[in-house]
């Protein structure tokens, strides 16, 4: 069985759709700094950092695996990220300071979209988190005449996102990461909201889909949508540059 | 005495224009009021009209930088 997966098609595959788009973004909803694998583990997300720099990430959040690296390494990890890293929920415990941004907006194709953040993290390593419904609620007013659409990333459990979707208006689509994928767009009867979740990682299993949604908006209201699961497979070319620097980076 | 004739003119085109323009500027204010308020998300030269974004997302990728099985 063909293997799956890698920053290098992962890089082709984002260079062919922000060629084929004018308005395209390119998020990741959590979890991406470290895992079970090298070089991620012994550069405790350093390498994940520079691998999302060099693909051209709009925006990324901090899942519970991210935030188990702790404030300081967080700290340089956001420091070196060339895209913001989101959390409206997480605070440093100590000082109640933000861990990240909550909720950015980005010019994209000539349009304002607000991208917002919720890790729906435990209350470990020295965070504290705010409940993600009233989390959800306040960024979406925060986000409220400043963008033409408000893309949610969110990693908590499924059925507080399928609880956001139904209950916070203004959301144009929730991105979710975590375990549990979905085969299929969980689009909110009450407010249209859909919410899109394409992998799942285990033990020596991760990065190996990427979802593609195409979402039709006007003033602020979605139109119509459209959403792919893309498998990372030998089909997709490697991106010469990513595979030359991923094949330098110590195992 | 009573005032001059033409100083009395004078003063009642003054209030006429002043009438005037508190008219209009009552009327100005009423339709600003009705008009639909600009987004604060338009800037000038921005475009309105549907749009279609497309969002590439990934998830959990835990740092992996090489294909998996």
């Amino acid at each position: 069985m063909p293997k799956v997966g890698g920053v290098a098609r992962r890089a082709t595959l984002i260079k062919d759709e922000r060629a084929a788009g004018d308005a395209v973004l390119v998020v990741d909803a959590g979890d991406s700094l470290i895992g079970d694998m090298e070089p991620a583990m012994s550069t405790k997300g350093a390498s994940s950092v520079e691998a999302m720099n060099r693909m051209g990430y709009d925006a990324a959040l901090l899942g519970p695996a991210d935030l188990s690296l702790g404030p300081e390494l967080l700290k340089q990890r956001i420091a070196e990220s060339q895209f913001p890293f989101l959390s409206a929920d997480m605070t440093i415990a100590a000082t109640g300071a933000a861990v990240a941004e909550g909720l950015v907006v980005r010019e994209v194709g000539g349009r304002r979209v607000a991208i917002a953040g919720i890790s729906g993290a435990p209350e470990i390593n020295g965070f504290k988190a705010a409940d993600p419904l009233r989390t959800a609620q306040r960024v979406a007013q925060d986000a409220s005449g400043k963008a033409e659409a408000l893309i949610l990333l969110s990693h908590a459990a499924p059925e507080i996102n399928e609880r956001i979707a139904d209950e916070v208006p203004g959301i144009s689509a929730i991105v979710e990461g975590g375990a549990l994928p979905r085969a299929e767009p969980w689009i909110s009867a009450k407010t249209g909201t859909p919410i899109y979740h394409v992998d799942w990682p285990s033990s020596g299993h991760a990065g190996r889909l990427m979802g593609v949604a195409t979402l039709r908006l006007d003033e602020g209201k979605l139109l119509s949508e459209w959403w792919r699961s893309v498998p990372l497979d030998p089909n997709i070319k490697d991106d010469p540059e990513l595979a030359a620097w991923a094949q330098q980076q110590p195992r | 005495m009573g005032a001059n004739p033409p100083v009395a003119a004078a003063k009642r085109r003054s209030y006429a224009i002043a009438s005037t323009v508190l008219l209009l500027a009552v009327v100005a204010m009423t339709a600003c009021a009705s008009l639909p308020a600009i987004s604060p998300a338009a800037s000038p030269g921005a475009s309105t009209d549907p749009f279609e974004l497309t969002v590439v997302h990934s998830n959990d990728t835990w740092g992996y930088l090489d294909p998996c099985g």
